[in-house]
C-alpha cells in the first residue's frame, strides 16, 4: 500500500512514541532492579557489622549492645543463620528467588545477594552481583573489620 | 420499483458518506497542519524529556558502581536520582498538556474566525450580493473552502452581469 509522506509522517510520530514508552519503561526498571540489588547488598552489610560489633567484639554469647539493647535473632554461627537474619522478611530478589542465597559469587541472572559465612559465622562474606549494569563487589564482614574486594577478584 | 430505487439511492449515499480506513490518519489539505503541530511538538518534548531522563540515568550507574554507595547512607544519592526521573517525566507530560492545550486555543481561533467569514459569504450569495469579498487573516485556516467560494462568488457576479442570451433573441 502507498503511503503519502504525510501519512508516514503521522506514523512516525506514533511509532517514536510507542518506542520511547517503551524504551523509558524497561531503562526505568533495570535500573529500579540494580537499586533493589544494590539496596539488599547494603543492608546485609549494614545488618553484619551492626552484629559483629555488638556481639562478637566483645563476647559472642552477648546478645545485648552496650545500651543494653538486645541484638535481634543472637549471632548467626554459619550460612543460613546469616542469610535467616538478613532475609527476615523473606525478601525476593528482581528476577525471582530469594533475596540471599548461599554462593560466593551472588545471582548475576536473579540479582539475588551471595552469602558465605566462614569461621563459624565469625567471618561473612557478602556478594553484589554482576547485575545488569552493576559491578560485581565483595565485602567481608568480621569483628576485626571490613574488608573490600575489586569486582575483578571475584570468581564464580 | 420506486420504494426500490430511493434504497438503492440510500444505500449509495451512505456508501459515499462513509470514512474510509485509508483516510482516518488526514487529509493534507486541510489537517495536515495539525497533525503537524502535535507531532512536531510533542516529538520535541518527548525528546528533551528522554534525554534528561537518560542523563539521570547513567547518573544512577555511575552512583551504584561508587564507593559512595557502600557507605551509610548510600542510597540517598539514587533515591533522589529516581524522584529527579519521576519530576522530569512529571514535568514533560505537563509541558504537553499544557501546549497541546495552547496549540487547540490557538487552532480553534483559525478556523473559528474563518468558519464566520465564509458562513458571512453564504449568507450575502444567498442574498444575491455577488460582490461581497472578505479577506481571511494570514495564518487562517480553510483557506481553500474560501478561495473556492470567493471563485463562485466572481462567476456568480460575472453570470449575472452577461446580458441573457434569451434576451438578445428578444431583441
Amino acid at each position: 500500500m502507498h503511503l503519502p509522506s504525510h501519512h508516514l509522517f503521522t506514523l512516525f510520530g506514533a511509532v517514536f512514541v510507542l518506542i520511547a514508552t517503551f524504551w523509558g519503561h524497561h531503562e526505568i526498571d533495570t535500573r529500579f532492579q540494580m537499586a533493589l540489588t544494590h539496596a539488599h547488598f547494603t543492608e546485609a552489610v549494614q545488618s553484619s557489622k551492626k552484629n559483629m560489633n555488638t556481639a562478637l567484639s566483645s563476647d559472642r554469647t552477648n546478645m545485648y549492645t552496650a545500651d543494653g539493647v538486645p541484638t535481634i535473632g543472637g549471632t548467626p554461627r554459619n550460612t543460613g543463620e546469616w542469610i535467616a537474619l538478613f532475609n527476615e522478611s523473606a525478601r525476593h530478589a528482581p528476577d525471582g528467588g530469594p533475596a540471599y542465597i548461599v554462593n560466593s559469587a551472588g545471582n548475576s541472572d536473579t540479582g539475588a545477594i551471595g552469602v558465605t559465612a566462614t569461621d563459624y559465622g565469625k567471618e561473612v562474606q557478602i556478594v553484589r552481583p554482576a547485575f545488569r549494569s552493576l559491578e560485581a563487589h565483595k565485602i567481608t564482614v568480621s569483628n576485626s573489620g571490613i574488608q573490600n574486594a575489586a569486582s575483578s577478584k571475584i570468581k564464580s | 420499483m420506486a420504494e426500490q430505487a430511493v434504497a438503492d439511492a440510500t444505500t449509495q449515499s451512505e456508501e459515499a458518506n462513509r470514512r474510509l480506513l485509508s483516510n482516518i490518519l488526514v487529509r493534507p489539505k486541510y489537517t495536515v497542519k495539525f497533525v503537524n503541530y502535535f507531532i512536531g511538538g510533542g516529538a520535541l518534548a518527548i525528546g528533551a524529556v528522554i534525554a534528561a531522563i537518560y542523563l539521570r540515568l547513567l547518573d544512577i550507574d555511575q552512583i551504584l558502581n561508587s564507593s559512595q554507595a557502600m557507605g551509610v547512607g548510600g542510597h540517598i544519592p539514587v533515591y533522589d536520582a529516581f524522584t529527579d526521573v519521576t519530576t522530569i517525566a512529571i514535568a514533560g507530560l505537563a509541558f504537553f498538556v499544557i501546549y497541546s492545550c495552547i496549540i487547540a486555543i490557538v487552532l480553534s481561533h483559525r478556523v473559528a474566525g474563518p468558519m464566520t467569514a465564509l458562513v458571512d459569504c453564504i449568507e450575502q450569495l444567498k442574498k444575491g450580493n455577488y460582490s461581497y469579498e472578505r479577506d481571511l487573516r494570514k495564518h487562517d485556516e480553510l483557506r481553500p473552502i474560501h478561495d473556492a467560494i470567493r471563485d463562485l462568488s466572481r462567476s456568480l457576479k460575472e453570470s449575472s452581469d452577461t446580458p441573457d442570451s434569451s434576451d438578445l433573441n428578444a431583441d
